[in-house]
């Protein structure tokens, strides 16, 4: 599926990164070390991490889109790294259970 | 005296290129004390052992927690084996310098000597209680990182678990009040990655000596004033 039919049903605003990058995992976690060693590539990773490192780890797993929730903002240093590497960032007021739902209703696994 | 405990190293893959030992040098000079504590590592420590007359080796671990903790030593050799420990429990990736940021090893004339391709700014799979006993085992002495801002453990946890970590940095007027009320001492640095940014907050040491055991026994019995730029002290 591509992200942008996500971003779009969900209304996820897209902060940068091409949306038609195609993604059939979701991962939902917080912890970069349980990313690192169980997300699988091609996956859209949902978490409250703003943090530039969150663009390193998704780069090693192959992971290519990540939606921010709960309202929070990527830190400047993030975005412009994600821009570099080639990762969609999108964003969500709605916390992770609600966002991970949704994505899942839509058929990523 | 005047110590920045936290200052990083061009070896940190989130620091400037410039963070050579010349440079901190001469970007340190209001400064009587550096703490050098890159991620992950120590091994930029030895070429840094000069910029300054005292120098904390130091290395600031990611615990699996995605906690920062400053992890202090008062003999290199000690910083070095812990850090031997902690390439163990890193990710078995090899680091992608182009895209993540160079990790550069120096000598002490600030002359590149090559390429530490462990991944620095990733998480060990060591928990917070494991790093924290890893490094009082090896003499060390651990101080929560930036308690309250990303990456910090309350940031991270919410709280202060019970372990021995007697020494918190803070960022804010909020997380030296939450530190202090959790009975911790509350202390501030710069968390340098440029060269300007040495010594932006630092700490006024009243302390005999040199050695770098009293200086933590100034810290731990709270002989200290905060600097620098903290607008809450007002």
């Amino acid at each position: 599926m591509k992200i942008r039919e996500i971003a779009e049903k969900l209304g996820l605003k897209h902060v940068c990164g091409n949306l038609d990058e195609e993604v059939k995992y979701g991962f939902t976690c917080d912890l970069l070390s349980e990313v690192l060693g169980r997300a699988k590539p091609g996956t859209l990773w949902i978490t409250v991490q703003t943090h530039v490192n969150i663009v390193a780890v998704a780069t090693v797993v192959g992971i290519k889109g990540i939606v921010l929730c709960n309202g929070h903002e990527y830190d400047k240093e993030t975005v412009e790294k994600a821009v570099q590497s080639g990762i969609v960032l999108l964003k969500s007021e709605e916390n992770s259970f609600l966002v991970s739902g949704k994505i899942y209703e839509l058929g990523l696994r | 005296m005047k110590l920045d405990l936290h200052v990083h190293t061009c070896l940190s893959p989130c620091a400037d290129l410039l963070m050579v030992p010349d440079v901190v040098k001469d970007f340190s000079e209001k400064l009587d004390a550096l703490g050098i504590a890159d991620h992950n590592s120590a091994k930029n420590v030895r070429a840094f052992s000069r910029v300054k007359e005292i120098v904390v080796p130091g290395l600031e671990i990611q615990t699996v927690e995605d906690v920062h903790l400053l992890c202090f030593f008062t003999k290199i050799e000690n910083a070095l084996k812990v850090t031997e420990i902690v390439y163990e429990h890193l990710p078995k990736i090899r680091h992608d310098h182009e895209r993540a940021g160079y990790q550069l090893l120096v000598n002490e004339k600030g002359e590149y000597t090559g390429y530490e391709d462990h991944p620095l700014n990733m998480p060990t799979d060591l928990t917070l209680k494991e790093v924290v006993e890893l490094v009082v085992k090896n003499g060390g002495f651990p101080v929560y990182a930036h308690a309250e801002r990303r990456f910090g453990v309350l940031f991270q946890l919410g709280f202060f678990p019970e372990l021995e970590v007697y020494v918190a940095e803070v960022v804010s007027e909020e997380g030296k009040i939450l530190a202090e009320k959790a009975g911790l001492r509350a202390i501030v640095a710069s968390d340098a990655h440029r060269p300007e940014e040495i010594g932006k907050r630092y700490i006024e040491i009243s302390c005999e000596g040199k050695r770098i055991e009293k200086i933590f026994e100034s810290i731990l019995r709270g002989e200290y004033r905060l600097g620098g730029v903290c607008p809450w002290l007002g």
